[in-house]
């Protein structure tokens, strides 16, 4: 109880502290630094390193800049090593190492001096070592790295080992490094060392007397130096300022805040038959979809392509397209159905990729070779997703066809137009999804000259595809009925599920594992598992309605 | 189309046998993928997307779309887009059965500077050619699908002649074995150093050959154990001799016998001059001293390595009257004296014999396994307490080296070893890249059977029976492209400031000499090079970059590229562009194909009621 009170204490100075440093350091945020592959301002690093640590890109409402800051001109060990910034939330790995099951964030101190941890990386690096291929993926293994990597990402910090803020003089391919490394820097620099280390302490200096004007003089010096110094290689203030923007406007967040108030006002005036309602829901929705797209356009400006490469982009790309088709279905067919069921889906899956950062990887890396610079593989990422999106479409539809059944089966007009909304979103997924699916045996022709290879991917794709059809043809047989119509749009989504999330995060085999990754099973599960209790619930009461009183 | 062909056509044409066949193919194909998931791809390539019952699968949806098709012809308008959508995906089967039958799928890899004319297969294969080179047989194996069976297999080569395949096996291991050679002395000992405090892992269970330098001493710890030889009872009582005390920097004694006399000499005192054998009438003349003995390579000249008397040589010139002998002599080896006549009367170098003992001989190898005269074993031990021993080495005592708790065991003694190697199975570890398979094989014919052959991985092997002679090679199955690849370079960028590769490339020499072309081109991801070029590519194999292994400074890096080549792609293509085209004809284009209005027809009775016209009515 004492230490309790103690570990209290410190954490409230520590906060009185870190509030009493807060310096504004916006200015820094516009240095260039290199890391993971390209160049990018000092405002992106900050926030990736921060969430990498935190697993927020704003920790305690700190500015992540501020934060870095804070470690890397640290006056003395004790103002970085007691923050409790390191996140820590698997509850199996909290238990080995003795520490508090309620907490989940632990200062540097406490872990790099746990006897337990220590002894747990050595069994790691053994284990490591002795590996063989295939093995079952632990999950406490990987905790125990994803620690070691927060500990090292620290560390550099501390050390400024990972501020690689100089360029080299020439060659835009090489590595930046720390003013701090002395031995490189004399590679680099040997006449200019003492300037840019000089100015690199007093931007240092400043931050330490907490005087944010000298503190935003003395980084613009900085910058201003360094591009001098290497003007081939010191990337373009222009391209610096918009990933800033990019990064302060998050046009994904507005896009989901706009969309969920076009749903709610959508729903809310469903019964009002006054236009003004409908106009404000659908103008709401034009304007979340056009900060989609800005985000969007920012994206493909900062990457310089495409940004269908990892499953974070592919999800608000899916979001895009949903919300695009059902605007163009809307102003065709004018029924509010198409935008209230696009508004729910996207705004699902927006809120997927801004809130669980750790799963759905926002940060903008390089690509594997084989993504690279291909028009096929462009139009096949683009078109399959696209299909995707037409499904999701239907799979909202689906639902919001579900609960008129459910709720209001008198409405015979809705019910009968929703179904056949549904069948039309469902026609744009086939033929999207198999043109998609097609075009990438057309790439893997081109690349590679095989048109199929059974990858569980393509294997996957095929299958929704097939699912699809199944659905389709067993409609002509005349097998389902109106409202079956509506339950296989939902099932079948599952597949497309599997196809995009499924395949790389469950199976994880096969060609196209650069979009590999972990995490959110239990969530996916839970979620697919929850929705099909509410559509066989639905048909349950369906069927009991439908004997009690014949259609 | 009438009586039970137009029925049974009708019900493979039916939308029932549709559902029923697409349910089946989706289930099968999600399973496929678990399947792949647990066993790995090579499993499911061979257990479902490469069996017979697939391809099965496929031609009954094959023959569902076309029965599908067939049962409405005469195609009316409006039908438009499902026929020309389900003739697409037949096309695309089509197109997948040419490839699938027709194709070459294979790999080159390459070295840098290296250039290949064949594409190898994922295949293994076992070829049998006649002297001549030509292939009799070449015997395709897959051991995970079809292992051999328990009494072997055998394949026809030919005129009566027969391959018997006895064994398979992943992995072998070369095994010393050594057998008496009946009088030819080569002294051998089997011997067994274990220590208790260093555990099980630390034994060493070595046959030791005196005479093979390669194989005389085996390192334990910081300490070696040699086995020497003695010759006569001289050298072996200099050998299992305690060391001198009055010697400490001595160089140990040289013994010379000429003319029926013995002399020795310290070698310190002899060294450098010429030193009369008393009256005999030779002169001893030590022309240098190799207190560290090694035979350079390179210069092809003896040098010592160090001053420390690890391995103490002498050059010796014996001159008489009429002869001049030179002798490289060895104080751990007397074994390997060399003793040479530089100018003699016939046999004259006989009377005279040198021999060079050093009583701190062997100061690296503390334990000493000395074979000496009468088949005699003995040990010497020189401890790391200080203390000397010695004495005779027999199978049923281990003696007690005195380097900390080593315990030394014989446990055999060949005096006329003699060693050969044979293969053994051994046990297939995690890592696939040390392992060495072969098959055992023998030749048969009317009911004779050659003596069993191990046939190793990519190393041909001849085998003989009687008159006739074969050669085996087991390897991957090869076909030869028709033109030859060169890598020559190879490179790999990569992101700025990072190891991540952002871009790797082969620069290669496609060198065609039918054809009189030499074109250089460069492979990279998504980018192939197809050769020979034209024909819309049909004709050509399609090289691209499939994977590489950069190596360390200096030493060439290696790539491997895929080569392809898919005859049935046009067909794919041609396939795939019409069930795009058809399924937006179906959906897209009802307004126009449906202006004739033409009833619906019965197969589709409900598609048209929740459907308006076209996508643009409202």
């Amino acid at each position: 109880m004492k230490h309790r009170l103690t570990g209290i204490l410190i954490g409230l100075v520590a906060a009185a502290c870190a509030a009493q440093a807060a310096v504004d350091c916006t200015a820094a945020g516009r240095l260039a630094i290199q890391e993971g592959g390209r160049k990018k301002p000092f405002d992106t690093f900050a926030r990736e390193i921060v969430q990498r640590i935190t697993g927020r890109t704003r920790f305690n409402d700190r500015d992540p800049v501020e934060l870095v800051f804070s470690i890397a001109f640290a006056k003395d060990e004790s103002e970085w090593s007691g923050q409790k910034i390191i996140r820590l939330g698997y509850q199996p790995f909290k238990a080995r190492l003795g520490l508090h099951e309620t907490d989940s964030y632990f200062s540097y101190r406490e872990l790099a001096g746990n006897a337990k941890l220590r002894s747990l990386f050595e069994e790691l690096g053994k284990s490591q070592g002795m590996e063989g291929k295939g093995k079952a993926k632990d999950p406490l293994q990987d905790e125990i790295n994803a620690l070691g990597n927060k500990l090292h990402d620290i560390e550099s910090l501390v050390d400024r080992s990972a501020l690689a803020l100089v360029p080299h003089p020439n060659d835009p391919d090489a590595a930046w490094i720390s003013p701090d490394d002395a031995a490189k820097m004399a590679g680099y620099w040997p006449n200019d060392t003492k300037k840019i280390q000089e100015q690199f302490q007093a931007v240092g200096r400043a931050y330490q007397e907490g005087d944010a004007a000298v503190l935003a003089r003395q980084c613009e010096a900085l910058a201003a130096l360094l591009r001098q110094l290497s003007p081939k290689v010191y990337p373009d203030q222009p391209a610096l300022e918009r990933e800033i923007t990019y990064n302060h406007l998050r046009p994904f967040r507005w896009s989901w805040t706009l969309l969920l108030l076009s749903l709610l006002v959508l729903v809310m005036t469903s019964k009002l038959r006054h236009p003004v309602f409908y106009g404000s829901g659908m103008a709401l929705y034009i304007a979340g979809l056009c900060m989609l797209i800005i985000g969007f356009v920012y994206r493909c400006l900062i990457a310089g392509r495409p940004p269908v490469t990892n499953m974070y982009e592919s999800v608000i790309w899916v979001g895009f397209g949903a919300a695009a088709f059902a605007l163009v279905f809307e102003l065709i067919y004018r029924s509010r159905y198409f935008a209230t069921a696009a508004a729910g889906f996207v705004v699902l899956a927006l809120l997927l990729a801004d809130q669980f950062p750790n799963v759905l990887d926002p940060n903008i890396r390089p690509l594997t070779p084989v993504l690279r610079d291909n028009f096929w593989l462009t139009t096949h990422v683009l078109t399959i997703t696209l299909g995707y999106a037409a499904f999701g479409l239907t799979y909202a539809l689906g639902h919001v066809s579900l609960a008129f059944h459910l709720w209001r089966p008198s409405a015979r007009p809705q019910l009968d137009a929703l179904t056949q909304y549904t069948y039309r979103a469902m026609q744009v997924g086939v033929l999207l999804l198999a043109a998609g699916t097609g075009l990438g045996g057309l790439w893997a022709n081109y690349a590679w000259g095989r048109f199929w290879g059974w990858d569980p991917k393509e294997t996957w794709s095929l299958i929704a595809l097939l699912s699809y059809l199944i659905v389709l043809h067993g409609r002509y047989s005349g097998w389902l009925t109106t409202f079956s119509l509506n339950v296989a749009a939902c099932v079948c989504f599952n597949a497309v599920l599997m196809a995009w999330y499924g395949v790389n995060f469950v199976l994880g085999t096969g060609l196209h594992s650069y979009g590999f990754g972990s995490g959110g099973l239990g969530y996916v599960a839970a979620f697919v598992a929850a929705d099909m209790a509410f559509v066989a619930f639905a048909a349950w009461r369906f069927k009991n309605a439908a004997g009690a009183t014949p259609v | 189309m009438n009586g039970s062909s137009g029925s049974l056509l009708r019900l493979f044409g039916s939308l029932k046998t549709a559902v029923v066949t697409l349910t089946a193919l989706a289930i099968t194909l999600a399973w496929g993928t678990f399947y792949e998931s647990a066993h790995g791809t090579p499993a499911a390539q061979r257990d479902i997307y490469h069996s017979a019952w697939f391809s099965a699968l496929m031609g009954l949806l094959a023959i569902n779309l076309a029965a599908v098709a067939l049962l409405r012809y005469p195609w009316k308008r409006h039908q438009t887009g499902l026929v020309v959508t389900h003739l697409g995906i037949i096309v695309l089967l089509i197109g997948a059965m040419i490839g699938f039958q027709f194709g070459v799928d294979g790999h080159i890899t390459l070295t840098e500077g290296a250039s290949t004319d064949t594409v190898v297969f994922d295949q293994e294969t076992v070829r049998i050619a006649n002297p001549q080179g030509a292939t009799l047989r070449e015997i395709p194996l897959d051991f995970e699908r079809s292992p051999l069976p328990a009494g072997g297999a055998r394949y026809r080569l030919g005129g009566g002649l027969e391959l018997e395949l006895q064994q398979a096996c992943p992995n072998t291991r070369e095994m010393l074995v050594v057998e008496r050679s009946a009088g030819q002395p080569n002294p051998a000992a089997h011997v067994k150093l274990s220590s208790a405090a260093m555990g099980g892992s630390a034994t060493f269970d070595e046959w030791l050959f005196a005479r093979d330098p390669s194989r005389a001493e085996i390192s334990f710890g910081p300490a070696a154990l040699r086995m020497v030889e003695a010759q006569n009872a001289q050298e072996l009582a200099a050998l299992t001799a305690p060391p001198a005390s009055a010697e400490p920097d001595g160089k140990g004694v040289l013994a010379v016998d000429a003319a029926g006399k013995h002399f020795e000499f310290k070698l310190a005192d002899v060294l450098g001059k010429k030193t009369p054998l008393g009256a005999t009438g030779f002169t001893a003349d030590v022309r240098g001293y190799f207190p560290d003995f090694r035979f350079d390579t390179e210069t092809k000249k003896p040098v010592s390595v160090s001053d420390q008397p690890n391995n103490p040589a002498v050059l010796l010139f014996v001159a008489g009257p009429d002869t001049e002998i030179k002798f490289f002599l060895f104080a751990n080896h007397p074994g390997m004296n060399i003793a040479s006549a530089v100018r003699a009367e016939k046999g004259g170098e006989k009377n005279v014999t040198a021999n060079y003992r050093f009583a701190q001989a062997a100061r690296g190898a503390q334990l000493m396994v000395v074979a000496g005269p009468g088949d005699q074993l003995h040990y010497v031990s020189r401890g790391s307490d200080g203390r000397f021993r010695t004495g005779a080495l027999t199978q049923t005592t281990a003696i007690q080296t005195g380097l900390a708790d080593w315990e030394l065991h014989l446990l055999d003694f060949v005096p006329d070893a003699k060693p050969r190697v044979e293969l053994q199975p051994a046990p297939v570890g995690l890592e696939d890249a040390g392992r060495s398979p072969a098959l055992r094989v023998a030749l048969r014919q009317d009911g004779r059977v050659s003596p069993p052959v191990w046939v190793r991985w990519s190393l041909a092997t001849p085998l003989t029976l009687g008159d006739k002679r074969v050669t085996a090679s087991y390897g991957w199955l090869t076909q030869p492209l028709g033109f030859t690849v060169k890598l020559d370079k190879f490179r790999a960028k990569r992101y700025e400031g990072t190891e991540m590769p952002a871009d790797f490339r082969s620069y290669i020499t496609i060198e065609d000499n039918a054809h009189g072309v030499t074109a250089q081109r460069e492979v990279w991801m998504n980018n192939p090079v197809t050769y020979p070029d034209g024909w819309l590519g049909v004709r050509g194999y399609k090289l691209s970059q499939a994977s590489y292994r950069e190596a360390r400074a200096g030493e060439p890096n290696e790539t491997t590229l895929g080569v392809v080549w898919d005859p049935g792609w046009p067909l794919k293509f041609l396939g795939f562009w019409t069930i795009c085209l058809g399924i937006f004809i179906m959906y897209y284009m009802r307004t126009y194909f449906f202006n004739s209005r033409q009833p619906a027809t019965p197969s589709e009775p409900k598609a048209g009621r929740n459907q308006p016209a076209g996508g643009g009515a409202r």
